[in-house]
């Protein structure tokens, strides 16, 4: 009998774990594409985007190819490799999250990821709006289809309204929908709410770094001079009147921009430089629901990020990263991204070791039918189809 | 004073995320009060930080003295890890199973070996940044970075307004990036412009790339986001520094504000 459960549960261990993504994956930039520095560096482009299912990036580029954006595919094979794709937009170009049904230049047109993918850098814009100005942010309120959806877009405008201080954050809600032959419109363009004049006291009226949450209904920003508090990154929501901000959740740490999970994970990440002998690769992952923050690592490769994170739906981690492939000490440094499952994380598994009952928040492990079916989510979206 | 205001800190009861130490679960405190004590550091104010793992508490102190910097993760039912930064020098003090006091060095990671430990005479380093600062007088730092669009196409914008302000202003570059990748940047940035005039080509001529490996400026969050301003005034670095860029009123503001706050008015 004692045979049969040890034979059992080795089975069921074995069947979860061939079940489980990887821990961590490596899509190796290789190819007559890659940029390469004078220095010998990959050029990795920083300022990163990462799709709902995982599959691509939006990059901003670097150097010579400054203010160029690319469409970077995930191909995962025996080989995974990352196919490239250019694209009309500039500079800090943003997807409209949560969806992803469009991809945004820095004016205000709206792309359709298909025709990125197609035409490249001859798609055709579907249409302009939405908020114009610097570090836009946007996403897809909850409850929209194809047909109709509402896109709420955050930023400092260009021009400021005197009365609303400097640095003060705007958004603005536009409506928009695609008709039965997948033309988008927009059919409202909103107006812009100038925002968190209810929090001049305390957080002042100077924010940095805003990005805003996959169903749009919160966002983070750090307020440059606060009053009787450190400068440090927060989360706000947005309030019905889409003017006054409610503080939800204050990280107490200085870090770049924040990334929100999907909702119902109800977590966050952030890229920041470490402290001093720190273990972790420079993303970290902050659950609010056990109030902690863990870091990622896979100390075998010694993976160092160099690009802003994102979420997949699905809860896997996609950064750029260096790292290096070792074989005895001959070290080889390699540059692409890595798709990491943080369950996996040793951080996590110590946390749920140590606290059983809040460790119950976290699964085993994304399994690759959590990945088919964030796959298969997308894939619809980006059909385009009423 | 460092001792000071962590102890301020911790007994704060500030509220979350990152649970406020309690030292009064930390193994070897008497010893931790006792070393941090004789070292008589410097620390202008402590900050909570990023740490290794959900279990630690990690704190980062400013200090006025440039180059000079303290990190100290503390971890329940562990005795306390305090890292002194001196210049690029990091040693870690940490305390054994019977409390005594274990010193080494410790290494920058990889990624940042290249950047602190290997630097040519042209790099602008913490000495610049002593020197700039103890002139006295109001001044900016611009840290850009080529991998940041809006950091390269605000530069010579900067540079006009720091100067119409009365403000010295020294760029100085993300050390990630190459001599070429800069190169290319500055580049764009010049083609940007219909008209570029002798400031634009002056930015973006070789001699002005101040690659910085100043590990001051680093541990003041400098590769988080770019651009970053640092303001000096008085001989001393403002504790805050200026996220992203914004328009002039805003800038000036931003930066008045923190020239101000160090002239004591």
């Amino acid at each position: 009998m004692k045979k049969l459960i040890t034979f059992l549960s080795f089975l069921s261990l074995n069947v979860q774990a061939a079940n489980c993504v990887p821990a961590h994956e490596y899509f190796p930039f290789e190819g007559p594409w890659v940029s390469k520095n004078d220095n010998g560096d990959v050029v990795l482009g920083m300022y990163s985007r990462v799709s709902p299912d995982g599959k691509y990036v939006l990059r901003s580029f670097s150097g010579k190819g400054l203010s160029q954006v690319t469409l970077m595919e995930l191909v995962k094979g025996e080989k995974n490799k990352v196919i490239p794709y250019q694209t009309p937009m500039s500079n800090e170009a943003f997807p409209v999250q949560g969806s992803w049904r469009y991809l945004v230049d820095v004016g205000g047109d709206h792309y359709k990821l298909s025709d990125i993918i197609k035409y490249q850098k001859k798609a055709k814009r579907q249409f302009k709006g939405g908020i114009s100005g610097f570090y836009t942010v946007a996403a897809e309120l909850t409850g929209g289809t194809a047909g109709r959806h509402k896109i709420r877009s955050l930023s400092w405008p260009s021009g400021n309204s005197d009365n609303q201080g400097v640095g003060v954050l705007s958004n603005r809600v536009i409506t928009a929908g695609l008709d039965n032959s997948g033309e988008a419109s927009m059919s409202d363009k909103g107006s812009t709410n100038y925002m968190c004049k209810n929090l001049r006291s305390t957080d002042g009226d100077v924010m940095s770094l805003p990005m805003i949450s996959m169903d749009g209904s919160e966002f983070a920003s750090m307020p440059q001079n606060p009053k009787n508090s450190e400068p440090s990154m927060r989360i706000y929501k947005f309030g019905e009147d889409d003017k006054s901000c409610l503080k939800t959740l204050d990280l107490r740490v200085m870090a770049a921009k924040i990334i929100f999970s999907r909702p119902e994970l109800n977590a966050v990440l952030f890229y920041a430089s470490g402290a001093m002998g720190n273990k972790g690769n420079g993303v970290y992952f902050y659950d609010r629901d056990v109030k902690k923050s863990f870091s990622l690592d896979d100390p075998e490769r010694k993976v160092q990020a160099d690009s802003y994170p994102g979420f997949t739906s699905d809860g896997r981690i996609v950064y750029g990263a260096f790292w290096q492939t070792c074989t005895g000490s001959d070290c080889k440094e390699q540059a692409g991204y890595v798709v990491s499952d943080p369950y996996q994380s040793q951080d996590i598994i110590d946390f749920k070791t140590a606290n059983v009952l809040a460790g119950k928040k976290f699964k085993e492990c994304v399994t690759d039918e959590d990945v088919k079916l964030s796959l298969e989510a997308q894939a619809s979206v980006w059909s385009y189809q009423k | 004073m460092l001792l000071g205001i962590l102890f301020a800190l911790t007994t704060a009861g500030a509220s979350e995320p990152q649970s406020v130490a309690d030292l009064s679960a930390m193994k070897c405190q008497k010893e931790f009060q006792a070393f941090v004590k004789s070292k008589s550091w410097d620390s202008e104010k402590i900050r909570p930080h990023v740490a290794d793992s959900y279990k630690q508490t990690a704190y980062r102190s400013l200090s006025q003295n440039i180059g000079q910097w303290i990190d100290i993760k503390l971890e329940d039912k562990k005795s306390p890890d305090i890292f002194h930064l001196n210049d690029s020098v990091i040693t870690h003090y940490s305390f054994n199973s019977t409390c005594s006091l274990v010193t080494k060095n410790e290494e920058w990671p990889w990624h940042l070996q290249k950047i602190f430990t290997v630097k040519t005479s042209e790099d602008w380093s913490n000495d610049d940044l002593r020197k700039s600062v103890a002139a006295g007088k109001k001044g900016m730092i611009y840290y850009w970075s080529p991998r940041f669009s809006y950091s390269v196409f605000d530069l010579p914008r900067m540079a006009r307004l720091a100067k119409k302000w009365g403000y010295e202003f020294t760029a100085v570059v993300d050390p990630r990036a190459s001599q070429l990748e800069v190169q290319g940047a500055l580049e764009v940035m010049l083609k940007k412009n219909s008209k570029p005039d002798k400031l634009n080509r002056a930015l973006a001529s070789k001699s002005y790339f101040n690659r910085n490996v100043s590990t001051d400026l680093y541990m003041r969050s400098g590769l988080n986001h770019f651009p970053v301003t640092y303001i000096y005034n008085k001989q001393k670095i403002h504790p805050r520094w200026i996220v992203g860029i914004m328009n002039d009123k805003g800038a000036q503001n931003m930066a008045d504000t923190f020239a101000n706050e160090l002239a004591g008015k």
